[in-house]
């Protein structure tokens, strides 16, 4: 029911929206919570467990019952906290955990049983049989209990994530925010002040109290403008989550929930901001109070109520009833009879309360129950042992007040008890650099948060050395906040604490009784404070109910641990920036253009886009296409851009010294002009990397890594100049970028060259593992006489710009020569069959020793990994060796992963024998080859061995082989 | 006689702009990374008359500059290095993908992209510095126009956009 002339809602702007299909009115101004009381929508949800009607219960972010959600289709968005949702025009929103409607949910019957779903039944009644938990138990409780659905498509909304960085962070815009900002920000501090509304003020936006003379909502928007004037970051819709080390914060801010949905522009935008002090003004949460069926709809916190009166415009109900411990309820009263609201009563628990309030006034009384089937219609009160019922469709309750503690907490801070409050405060210094201020330090009157929130933000300015002000403290309504605990109203029944996780007083004692006594087993045994609010609304009346069980104070029970976030924060936004392309940055070669352009299906190394095959028009299987690209290698030229291979640039007088560290073989003795192939090793003796370092000048070497380890052989040089051999004067860096690097490999490969090549060579300037600097088609490149597929070959290098020209070029070339270009499939098949080693042999468990390379540790010099390497295991003649494997029947297809067994034996772990590393089909010996490891292996030539790939179900006969299937002499290579 | 055609690493990619953004690529000029094998100082002072700049610095002016690169490195930019006694000098020019961010929002922009500080008192004028964009590995450099962003050159596409993702992300 809407209120006469108050709130802060626009309403000359009215805006239409749905609820459960059906068209109501707001205003601009209100969030959705508002809007369903205006329009006097009391059930809005059903309850976790037991599918009780529930209400709106709060007005914030802490809000545990009305979880709606929002928007339609793949945007649609579950559980969204009604109070937290601003109001638009179109807005679509839909209740959850409910069926077939809100009003008759069938699953209701599950509160029936209540007796015997109590805490713990779950442990103690789905054990057996244990095969029915996955199968039936579990599916059907997830149905049954829960709360909204994703819609099971992509998400089709932008996240974002960006960097903040100031010297003040002010969490929270209330009153203390409001100061503590000002404070900081007159000190000429950079000051970030954020709150989770879309206006500053906090409590002050809901409370008709006067600040200097002008209504607080007012004193506070017009501070909020000023403070933004004089240059403080305001940033609104943002939730400061989770407080980190080194003074970083996590925030989420939400962009879009206000407005429709957008796919241009972030939904959601999660922030680190680093800070170099910060200030907590995360203001309190006011508590219920336990009694039997206190979550009936209608039952809302009297502050809430508050909130919902002055800021919306908006009576909860026609006839009110208030009750308290503490004297904030008492506003309630006034406020309410001050917008023409009727009050039934105000309780207070407290017999020696002084209520100043024109409505009848119970002191010394409890409510001990409510009536109404799906709202609450009465509630029951006890007044010195007599039991009485009185008309109300709202109950407004105040236990008390919370300290927002909880970002204090997450760098392992434990609260303290405060019992002039009767609630948990924040420790001193828990979070290094952070200051509490305002009513989460425990400060309940609006004086006393508008001066601790400037003392704090003057001491936070002088802690960073700058000159704070001394603030004036406005003048604003003082005084004790004087409260008498009160958790659980006793008596029979259910009264309920946690309503999102449908916790009741009795299931705690229940917990205590069967000795669930510690706080954090009791949370977990009876899921206290597990659902999305994370207990904000019952965790401190859950503890002291068990201390009271337990016979412990609060002090000793103390409370479960608090992590952020501090309210929930879709996935999404964790994650954003690394949806869609924004996964991993792609590495694109020069050639990538021209390669699509052929239809070149790409596959990922690492980062970078190779070409699998280049298909010829007529063909149908990838094998075709690779087949054919391996004899244009074979038989005529191809060309293949291998600029992926790492290239480190190495010059200084210690260069070869250095080399020979990192390298098993010997590279001070390699002749200017050559290239020489070089095994790396790990530390522990295994190899990490091979590859061809060129010698450029007498100081100037060229390494090439594989593409796979090149950041990692970086690293490793890094590692080693840096902490193991620092007094060597060299200097390396990366070239990979610099250069576009095709391999020409075929018997006519020299042909195609010369015709691009401003000088031609011959086989006398240019023989095999040689080098050099020449002109390529007018531009200074290099050249390599290298062969990584058997044949005649050669790798030309140009600067990248160059790139896309040439590699168009070369395979022009190349296809008026009866060639063409060929992808990583041709690469992969001629390499095997070559019996040249990839990652896939040197995995990170395989010796120098194991991949026949072990003469390549020179023993005239010592380098990384060569003593490592000497050990006995890694020699032992019995480890498994690198062998060449070829199926005794011919058409048998071959598969990587495969294991290796005895004839004869069956295949189980204990008879293994080796396994298969790289498997290709042979188009030159036209049948499958493979590449991999046999204990004992080269000892064992001509040998049968069982191939057995259990998951693909294969299981046939190969023989063991030399892994050189081709050219063993080498002879096309020096061709 | 043939002829190789020069690409630059954003060709056919920028420019780009968005409120108070504009995203261009600069014209190609000379970079070369020089490492200190002894006495770099010295003659990096007599070839180009320029100073080794601080860590996270850069000496110079438009058209002939020297930019703290790494650990071990500087970035000559824009003269052809010649011979250096004492440096190991390595082309460069066709590693990097540079991009130039000028306009009145473009820090606001870098923020959904780079975690490094760019409050005037932080990274003023003339700093450098090797950072995050996105996942990218970069140089960010602070000229008295703008911003100077490095990424590696096959990252060029993947720069642009984050770019533009950036730029929507300004609200």
């Amino acid at each position: 029911m809407r209120v006469e002339g108050k709130g802060r809602i626009d309403r000359s702007r009215p805006v239409d929206f749905h609820f459960d299909g059906v068209k109501y009115g707001g205003y601009a101004g209100d969030t959705l919570a508002s809007a369903l009381l205006a329009n006097d929508i009391r059930l809005v949800g059903r309850s976790f467990k037991y599918h009780r009607p529930r209400g709106i219960l709060s007005a914030g972010s802490e809000e545990p019952n009305a979880l709606m959600t929002v928007g339609e289709g793949a945007a649609a968005e579950p559980n969204i906290r009604a109070p937290m949702q601003e109001l638009y025009d179109g807005l679509v929103a839909r209740s959850q955990n409910a069926w077939p409607s809100l009003k008759y949910d069938v699953l209701e019957a599950n509160d029936l049983l209540a007796p015997f779903l109590s805490a713990g039944f779950y442990y103690k009644t789905f054990m057996w049989p244990k095969s029915f938990w996955e199968g039936v138990y579990e599916p059907f409780i997830r149905r049954a209990a829960g709360l909204g659905a994703l819609s099971g498509e992509a998400n089709p909304s932008m996240y974002a994530r960006a960097f903040a960085e100031c010297d003040v962070l002010v969490i929270g815009g209330g009153p203390a925010g409001l100061r503590a900002a000002r404070a900081a920000v007159e000190a000429g501090l950079d000051v970030i002040l954020a709150d989770e509304s879309w206006e500053m003020g906090g409590r002050l936006l809901s409370e008709t109290e006067e600040i200097e003379g002008q209504p607080a909502a007012a004193w506070a928007e017009a501070e909020a403008v000023s403070l933004a004037d004089m240059g403080v970051r305001m940033m609104t819709r943002t939730t400061v989550t989770g407080a980190y080390d080194t003074g970083v914060f996590g925030a989420l801010e939400k962009r879009g929930h206000h407005t429709p949905h957008r796919t241009d522009a972030p939904h959601e935008v999660f922030w680190r901001i680093a800070a170099r002090r910060a200030v907590l003004c995360a203001g309190a949460l006011e508590r219920p109070i336990a009694f039997r069926n206190n979550d009936r709809p209608g039952v809302m916190t009297a502050g809430a109520v508050r909130s919902y009166v002055n800021r919306f415009g908006v009576a909860p109900g026609k006839r009110v009833a208030i009750f308290g411990n503490n004297d904030s309820a008492h506003q309630t009263a006034r406020d309410l009879l001050g917008a023409g609201v009727k009050v039934t009563a105000v309780i207070d628990s407290r017999a020696d309360a002084q209520v100043d309030v024109d409505a009848p006034v119970i002191t010394g009384g409890k409510v001990v129950g409510t009536k109404g089937r799906l709202g609450l219609e009465q509630i029951i009160v006890d007044e010195n042992g007599t039991t009485r019922s009185l008309m109300a469709d709202c109950l407004a309750i105040s236990g008390g007040w919370n300290p927002t503690v909880h970002l204090t907490c997450h760098m392992n801070g434990r609260p303290v008890w405060e019992p002039s409050i009767a609630s948990f405060v924040p420790a001193e210094g828990a979070v290094p650099g952070l200051s509490v201020a305002g009513s989460a330090a425990g400060i309940m009157d609006t004086f006393g948060c508008l001066k601790s929130g400037a003392e704090a933000g003057a001491a936070a300015a002088k802690d960073l050395g700058a000159k704070a002000p001394k603030l004036p403290t406005p003048h604003a309504s003082a005084g004790t906040y004087q409260i008498e605990p009160l958790w659980a109203v006793p008596g029979k029944g259910r009264a309920w604490l946690d309503f999102q996780n449908d916790v009741t007083v009795k299931d705690i004692k229940q917990a205590a009784q069967e000795n669930y006594a510690s706080v954090e087993h009791m949370k977990r045994y009876t899921t206290q404070g597990m659902a999305t609010d994370q207990g904000k609304n019952s965790n401190v009346a859950a503890l002291a109910i068990l201390a009271d069980a337990t016979g412990r104070g609060l002090p000793e029970t103390g409370t479960t641990t608090f992590r952020p976030p501090y309210s929930p924060v879709a996935i999404a936004a964790m994650g954003a920036g690394a949806q869609g392309k924004g996964f991993a940055p792609r590495r694109f070669t020069t050639s990538h253009a021209a390669t699509i352009k052929r239809g070149a299906p790409m596959i990922e190394a690492g980062l970078w886009y190779r070409p699998s095959y280049y298909p010829e028009e007529g063909e149908t299987h990838w094998r075709e296409s690779c087949d054919r690209e391996v004899n244009w290698v074979r038989n005529v030229v191809g060309v293949c851009d291998v600029s992926t291979l790492g290239k480190i640039d190495i010059q200084g007088p210690d260069a070869a010294a250095f080399l020979e560290m990192v390298y098993t073989g010997a590279f001070s003795t390699l002749k200017e002009g050559r290239v020489r192939y070089g095994l790396m090793l790990r530390e522990d003796g295994h190899v990490m990397d091979d590859g061809t370092t060129a010698r450029m000048g007498p100081e100037h070497y060229v390494m090439t890594t594989t593409t796979a380890a090149a950041g990692q052989v970086m690293r490793h040089l890094d590692f080693v100049h840096q902490c193991l051999a620092p007094e060597l004067n060299v200097s390396f860096i990366s070239t990979t970028e610099q250069w576009a690097q095709f391999a020409v490999a075929g018997p006519r490969s020299r042909e195609l060259l010369n015709a691009v090549l401003d000088t031609a060579i011959d086989d006398e300037s240019w023989p095999f593992m040689s080098c050099g600097e020449i002109g390529v088609a007018g531009v200074p490149g290099r050249l390599f006489r290298i062969s990584f597929s058997g044949e005649h070959a050669y790798e030309v290098a140009v600067p990248s710009r160059y790139g896309d020209s040439l590699f168009r070029l070369l395979v022009a070339q190349a296809e008026a020569m009866g060639g063409g270009a060929y992808g990583m499939e041709a690469l992969n098949v001629m390499r095997i069959e070559k019996g040249f080693i990839t990652h896939a042999e040197i995995h990170g468990r395989t010796t120098a020793f194991d991949i026949g390379m072990g003469r390549m540790i020179s023993p005239k010099k010592d380098c990384i990994g060569k003593t490592m390497a000497a050990r006995p295991g890694l020699v032992d003649e019995d480890r498994e060796q690198l062998v060449g494997l070829k199926p005794v029947d011919p058409k048998v297809s071959l598969t990587a992963g495969a294991h290796l067994y005895n004839d004869g034996t069956s295949p189980v772990a204990a008879n293994d024998q080796g396994y298969v590393t790289s498997v290709a089909h042979s188009p030159t010996l036209g049948h499958d080859i493979a590449l991999g490891f046999v204990r004992g292996g080269r000892d064992r030539m001509g040998e049968t061995m069982r191939f057995w790939d259990g998951l693909r179900d294969i299981d046939t006969v190969v023989e063991i082989c030399s892994p050189v299937f081709l050219d063993p002499e080498g002879e096309k290579l020096r061709g | 006689m043939v002829k190789l055609i020069a690409k630059s690493a954003a060709e056919g990619l920028l420019p780009i702009s968005g409120p108070g953004v504009e995203v261009t690529e600069p014209a190609m000029e000379v970079l070369t990374s020089l490492g200190d094998i002894g006495g770099l100082a010295a003659s990096l002072r007599k070839a180009h008359g320029l100073a080794l700049p601080e860590a996270g610095g850069m000496t110079g002016t438009e058209g002939k500059r020297c930019v703290w690169f790494d650990l071990s490195h500087v970035m000559l930019i824009g003269p052809e290095p010649g011979a250096l006694k004492g440096g190991a000098v390595t082309d460069q020019t066709d590693a990097w993908c540079r991009v130039l961010l000028t306009g009145s929002r473009v820090a606001e922009m870098l923020a959904y992209l780079t975690p490094l500080d760019l409050r005037e008192a932080s990274f003023p004028i003339g700093s450098a510095a090797r950072t995050q964009v996105g996942h990218m590995s970069s140089l960010i450099l602070r000229h008295e126009g703008g911003y100077e962003l490095f990424v590696f050159r096959s990252m060029a596409a993947t720069l642009v956009h984050e770019l533009e993702e950036a730029i929507k992300s300004l609200p």
